[in-house]
């Protein structure tokens, strides 16, 4: 079985590699009616001049007889000071005559000088394209660089063209279209480039309007890094030339790394703010603003002293990369520490960002000649981006619907609180209204029954029949005192509370110790409630603290809208915070519900055997 | 009923069958007049004014200006009619208050005529007399600012923070010991530092050990 397998696979191997060698070997491109496209790679033969004094002088250093020796030889030149002079021979085998375009996928070379050899050894120039060219001058108005071709029927031509790709650029793969085809490509890539590119400013927009709508910072830093970003990819794709600033040289020289400042700025800021580092692990997020401060002067630097910049741009790229490099690891390290808090996030988090770096990794080995671009058709930093962009704002989507349910849920929440105490409220009054009805029917109305009868003997006792009226005096005083504590008005907030103390204690044994600073005056509606509260917090107090002594503060709030801060602490046994805020009793639910309804808050803590204490804060209304 | 004195007298009270009860049981004493009943808290300044009543029995629920209103502005002008509540409300804390601002005496309605005539012919601008009133017992205990004990405010909350703060806790660690909100501690912190006058822990480590509070 196994040997089998292994001869299989030797057979399959020794069959590619002899495909592959035959490809190479046939130096001279045959193009017939079937014609679509091919890579130039397999049909060149190239050598490389180190020194570039202009083209005249590369051509008189080499011998074009060397030329035609390598035609074996891939054409991979990664990083390179170098000037490449390529060679390759296409025959029309075509009945008719044919329009070729030559495409050079790079957008950003120096110079391109295309040849056609006369004889063995002599060349005239064709066409000439380069970034130090202004966009309308190139041979065919496209991001790339396109040379048109024309050959007659049955014609072979040797061309040769010259690259000067400076340092700072990278890889150019070159082919050879058929013009229909290469306008088809166009039309597609169009398309495409029309949809990510409208989807970024898509994003970027919205996520600006709800990132300021929200005052979400993180939704707002999203929208600059998804800007940045594609304003880069923009630029970088060599369209920023083509519709931004086609009659510029220089910006097309310098915006570029500048845009890549300005997002990888807005990267780290986002990642930061992304993982919530800002709320939850201020440290990293520290050490991150650092990185982003540093490239924020960067990127202002590369703007304001722009010939300096891009005098040293090899050690300013150098310093971009090692950011890139020293970042990578907090974001690893801050995703890691901070997925058990949140670990959907920081899984989209992952992914979004492995499918950039994979992407940019990708499109970095090809740039250093590693891997062969003619296997990756497509853009890999593009791609990587558009998952990245996808992830991201799936994330934000998902986020932004469950603040939304959780806010109404919390709303209906509310909602069913809010009438749950209407309706306890009621109940209440109600309650209150039976239970002071049957007292002034029960008590008060069968006493003075009672004394009417009395006055109806002669024999009557009038010192008897005083004592049981000022008794019904004095209860009929305290049912209006409890059905309406009218005289908060007249006596103010302060001694109100302090008459309600004493009539409170009135036969116990507590001792209050009451100390209260001059406040101002409190709407009636604030002093009602809070009134009450305190009310209950004393009937509190008196019926299950057990406390003997109270201290009741009342002291004036820091502002004037402030009004006061209310004290009350007892020495009484206690209870369980705890117990009270899983199961907190209505009578302490109808508290908060007071105080708060006038926009005051209230804090009560306890600890069992250790009194109670509760603080009060209220404001004037 | 005689007294030496003639006296002129006006009721001030919304309710038209007290103050005819009242009216009746007056009329006991022979050289009272009364020369007038308003039942609206804000026809009493003119009416006095105009009249210069010599004795005013005063309700405090009134519709209108309330008694304690009413008894402000007749003291802007007029300090010698005497001038009597006459309330349903026992509370001391009212009668304290009337006290100050200048009323003769807190009649609570159910008064008996002995009380009635003391404060009608017998006291003089300068005094002040007050019926039983409830709640005199047990009364809160009101503390006063003390130049000389500055631990005289602090209450016993406020000490136990003192306490930890000496100890050296942190706000968040006296906000997890004591279950209470960081702010909370804040705010008591800071009205102990008000209330002793520091500003530092160290100054209030100080004063704690001068206090023995530690």
């Amino acid at each position: 079985m196994r040997t089998i397998f292994h001869k299989g696979f030797l057979l399959l191997l020794i069959l590619f590699l002899s495909w592959r060698f035959g490809m190479a070997q046939t130096c001279v491109l045959v193009v017939d009616s079937s014609f679509e496209q091919a890579s130039l790679s397999n049909y060149v033969s190239y050598t490389s001049v180190k020194s570039f004094q202009g083209f005249k002088n590369a051509l008189d250093s080499i011998e074009y007889s060397d030329l035609s020796k390598h035609c074996e030889k891939e054409m991979s030149p990664g990083f390179s000071e170098e000037v490449f002079l390529i060679s390759f021979e296409i025959e029309n085998f075509n009945n008719s005559n044919y329009d070729y375009f030559l495409e050079l996928n790079n957008p950003h070379i120096d110079s391109i000088v295309l040849f056609e050899f006369i004889g063995s050894n002599d060349v005239i120039e064709i066409g000439v394209a380069g970034d130090r060219m202004l966009f309308n001058e190139r041979p065919i108005e496209n991001r790339r660089f396109i040379f048109p071709i024309a050959l007659k029927k049955g014609e072979v031509k040797k061309f040769l063209l010259v690259v000067n790709k400076r340092n700072a650029s990278v890889s150019f793969p070159t082919y050879l279209w058929s013009k229909e085809e290469f306008e088809k490509l166009e039309k597609r890539n169009g398309l495409f480039y029309l949809l990510y590119f409208g989807g970024v400013i898509f994003i970027f927009l919205f996520s600006m309007v709800i990132g300021l709508m929200m005052r979400n910072v993180r939704m707002l830093s999203y929208g600059l890094y998804a800007g940045s970003m594609g304003l880069y990819l923009f630029i970088a794709l060599g369209f920023g030339f083509q519709y931004l600033y086609p009659n510029s040289i220089t910006l097309n020289n310098t915006l570029r790394t500048q845009i890549l400042v300005i997002s990888l700025m807005t990267f780290v800021l986002f990642s930061s703010l992304f993982m919530n580092l800002h709320k939850e692990y201020k440290r990293q997020h520290k050490v991150l603003m650092i990185i982003f401060s540093f490239l924020v002067v960067l990127s202002l630097g590369s703007f304001i002293f722009e010939s300096f910049f891009f005098q040293h741009i090899i050690f300013f790229l150098n310093v971009i990369y090692i950011l890139l490099v020293l970042t990578l690891p907090i974001f690893l390290y801050s995703a890691y520490i901070s997925y058990r808090k949140n670990p959907t996030l920081i899984i989209a988090y992952l992914i979004a960002l492995s499918a950039l770096f994979t992407g940019a990794i990708i499109n970095t080995l090809i740039e250093y000649g590693w891997i062969n671009e003619d296997n990756i058709p497509f853009n890999t930093v593009l791609l990587g981006s558009i998952v990245e962009l996808f992830v991201f704002s799936l994330t934000f989507i998902t986020e932004i619907k469950t603040i939304n349910d959780k806010k109404n849920s919390l709303l209906q929440e509310q909602a069913k609180q809010q009438k749950k105490l209407v309706s306890a409220y009621v109940r209440g009054i109600e309650e209150e209204g039976g239970r002071i009805s049957k007292e002034l029917h029960d008590n008060i109305g069968s006493r003075l029954a009672i004394l009417k009868n009395q006055i109806d003997y002669l024999d009557i006792d009038r010192k008897k029949i005083k004592d049981q009226v000022v008794d019904i005096f004095s209860d009929v005083r305290q049912i209006s005192d409890e059905l309406s504590p009218s005289k908060i008005q007249i006596l103010g907030i302060v001694p109100s509370i302090e008459e309600l103390f004493s009539q409170l204690i009135a036969g116990t044994d507590i001792k209050v110790n009451f100390y209260a600073d001059e406040i101002p005056d409190l709407n009636n509606d604030n002093a009602i409630q809070i009134y009450r509260v305190i009310q209950e917090i004393i009937q509190n107090i008196v019926k299950h603290s057990g406390a003997t002594e109270v201290d009741c503060q009342i002291l004036k709030g820091e502002t004037n809208d402030e009004g006061a801060l209310i004290m009350i602490d007892d020495n009484g046994k206690g209870f369980n915070t705890h117990d009270i805020d899983k199961n907190m009793g209505f009578g302490l639910k109808n508290m908060r519900f007071r105080i708060e309804s006038v926009g005051g808050k209230i804090e009560i803590s306890s600890n069992e055997g250790h009194g109670t204490h509760i603080m009060i804060w209220c404001v004037r209304g | 009923m005689n007294d030496n004195k003639r006296r002129t007298v006006l009721i001030v009270d919304d309710q038209n069958l007290f103050v005819e009860g009242l009216s009746h049981l007056l009329k006991r004493f022979d050289n009272l007049d009364i020369i007038g009943t308003v039942d609206n808290g804000n026809d009493v300044i003119s009416f006095v004014k105009k009249n210069s009543p010599d004795v005013i029995l005063l309700d405090l629920n009134l519709p209108g200006k309330n008694g304690v209103e009413i008894l402000e502005e007749i003291r802007a002008f007029d300090n010698e009619v005497i001038i009597s509540i006459l309330s349903m409300y026992a509370d001391y804390s009212l009668s304290k208050k009337c006290k100050k601002i200048g009323a003769n005496a807190y009649l609570t309605k159910d008064a008996d005529l002995d009380e009635l005539r003391k404060v009608i012919f017998e006291i003089g601008p300068n005094d002040f007399y007050h019926s039983k009133l409830i709640f005199e017992q047990n009364r809160v205990q009101s503390i006063k600012q003390d130049k000389f004990n500055k631990f005289a405010l602090i209450t016993s909350r406020e000490k136990e923070i003192i306490r930890m703060l000496v100890k050296g806790l942190t706000s968040p660690e006296i906000s997890e010991k004591l279950f209470i909100s960081l702010a909370t501690v804040q705010t008591h912190r800071k009205n102990i530092f008000n209330k002793l006058k520091v500003k530092k822990v160290s100054e209030l480590i100080r004063l704690a050990y001068e206090n023995n509070l530690s």
